[in-house]
Formats: structure tokens, sequence, C-alpha cells
């Protein structure tokens, strides 16, 4: 899981400071990074998220050793944001909470949409926020990492710092939770 | 069953299996109502979070972070160049005091200077009028 020679040499020019690197670094990771705090902290404003990860990419990669690749070393930073920023979020979703209206937005059927798509469009989009709120952060994340974003289990447990067997055992239970939860929505 | 169908399940979604595993399993759904709602349930989930959780870069965020990471860049050197102002900035007002310090010694010797000017003035002037009245009294007196 070390770093490849073009990695070397990009790592190389993010430790010069080189302001090219740094501007490639955003086009290629900030997806990745916002999909890691919109899912960690369920919110969709994340641009403090990503600031505050490239401040602390740049301020770190002095100490980037190569002993992981470079993407697994900034998804671990993007988690650790998202774990610091997770109190403030927090209060401002309950404050959000308390103002919210009665209305239930449906999500809009298509016309050539496939069985999976005519069934989200039967559940409204609260209820399946509601079902994702029932897990915990880490759970939604694990999900994240592995189902959407197709890491491997190494990666995930390097990323959030915890044993493969943790994570895969973790990751099972989060996904059978949620078929439950959204079994009862149905 | 179920706790077999379960592990099958998660065996398949981590993409473990074999491709006969795999053709057996797909067989196996077909058949299993457990495993359907399942996958089912669970494709709805990841079908929502992966819109929910996407994300474009917007330009100007860009802009944000690669401002903040320039301020960051330069920082040290606007730190230097703050010392080497102020400390330049001390040194002027050092300097203009001193040359102040200077030239109130100078105006001070000045004025004492002036001052012992009028003192030796008019004691001179004094004297000279003493010595006048005194040479006037002795004309005076030889007639």
């Amino acid at each position: 899981m070390g770093v490849n020679k073009d990695e070397e040499k990009f790592v190389k020019a993010l430790k010069r400071r080189e302001e090219w690197a740094y501007s490639k670094l955003y086009d290629k990771y900030v997806p990745m990074i916002a999909g890691i705090a919109k899912s960690y902290l369920g919110i969709d404003d994340v641009s403090d998220v990503i600031q505050e990860v490239f401040v602390r990419v740049y301020k770190g990669i002095k100490k980037f050793r190569g002993d992981s690749s470079l993407s697994t070393w900034i998804y671990r930073i993007a988690v650790n944001v998202c774990k610091d920023m997770m109190g403030k979020y927090k209060k401002h979703k309950e404050i959000l909470t308390d103002f919210d209206s009665e209305e239930v937005p449906y999500i809009e059927p298509k016309s050539s949409s496939s069985p999976v798509e005519s069934m989200i469009s039967e559940l409204t989009l609260e209820a399946l926020e509601g079902a994702m709120d029932k897990l915990s952060e880490e759970d939604r994340l694990l999900i994240k990492l592995r189902d959407i974003e197709g890491l491997s289990y190494d990666e995930i447990a390097h990323i959030i710092n915890k044993p493969v067997g943790t994570v895969k055992s973790r990751l099972h239970y989060a996904r059978k939770r949620l078929s439950e939860l959204i079994k009862d929505l149905i | 069953m179920k706790e077999s169908c379960e592990e099958l399940c998660m065996k398949y979604l981590d993409g473990e299996m074999t491709e006969e595993e795999e053709h057996h399993f797909k067989k196996h759904v077909e058949s299993c109502d457990f495993c359907q709602d399942f996958l089912k349930n669970y494709q709805i989930f990841i079908s929502v979070e992966k819109i929910r959780t996407s994300y474009h870069p917007s330009v100007s965020n860009k802009k944000k972070v690669m401002k903040k990471i320039r301020n960051k860049k330069f920082l040290p050197y606007r730190m230097a160049l703050a010392t080497v102002s102020v400390f330049f900035g001390v040194f002027l007002l050092q300097s203009y005091f001193n040359t102040s310090s200077t030239q109130n010694y100078y105006a001070k010797i000045f004025e004492k200077g002036i001052e012992m000017l009028s003192q030796s003035t008019s004691t001179y002037v004094e004297n000279s009028v003493d010595n006048l009245l005194e040479k006037i009294k002795l004309v005076n007196d030889s007639f």
C-alpha cells in the first residue's frame, strides 16, 4: 500500500509547497473528501471541512513518509477533521431540525425508471435520511468507503485506524441494520 | 437458512465470491425472499447515498482553498517582513529620539551660552556704566 513513482514525484512537489500540486490535489481528491464529510456529518455544505483538510495536508505533508498511499493518508485526515467538527455540526443540525417545516419532499418518479428507482420514488427522501441518521457516523462512513467508493478493507482499516476484522464485522452489522430500517419504511 | 443467507449476501456485496459461487448465489436469490429483500433494500440505500454524498467541485471553493494555501505559504515571509519592519521602525524611532535629545543637548548648551553671554554683557554694561559714572564724577570733581 506504498507510494508509486509518479505519486512520489507528486508528494515531493507538495512538500516543496508548489501551487500546481495543491491545485491538482484539489481536483483529484476533493470529491472524495466532500463525500466522506457529507456521509459522516450528514450535511451538504462541507466547504469548511474541505478547507481544514487542505490546511492539515499542507501542514503535515512533510511528515508523510509513504507508509500508506497518499489517498489513504488524505482520507484519514478527512475523517479526523470530520470527527473534530462533529460537535459543531451536530448543534447546527439540531437547530435546523427545530425549524424544519412539516412538508415531506418526494423524489420525483422517472418515466423509464428501474425497479430500484421506482422503489425509491415510493419512499420519501426524509424517511430515507431518517433511516441513515439511525446509523452511527462511523457506520455510514464504512458503507460510504466500502460500498460506494469501493475501497479495500485494508485501506479502510488504515483510514479509520481500526483492525480489519473490526471494520469487516462492523460493516456487516451496519448493512444488516440498514436493510432492516429500510424494510420497515416500505 | 437465514443466517447463511446473510453471510452469502455479505460475501456477494464484498465481491468475495468466485464466478461459480456467484452464479449459484444469483440462482438462489431468485427463489429466496430474504436475499431478494436484503439486496434490494441495500441497493436503495446505496443509490440514495451515492447521490446525496456526490460533490461537484466549485471554482469559487477551489479559489478559497488555494488562497488559504497561498496565505499559509507566504506567512513565514510575511512574518519575517513584519519583524524586519518592526525592528527598522524601532531603530528609526530610537535614532529620532537620539537626534532630538542631542538637539536638546545642543539647545541647552546654546541657551546656557546665551545666558552666560547676556550675564557677562550685562555685568560688562553695568561695570562700564559704573566706570563711566565714576569717570564723570572725577571729571566733575576736578572742576
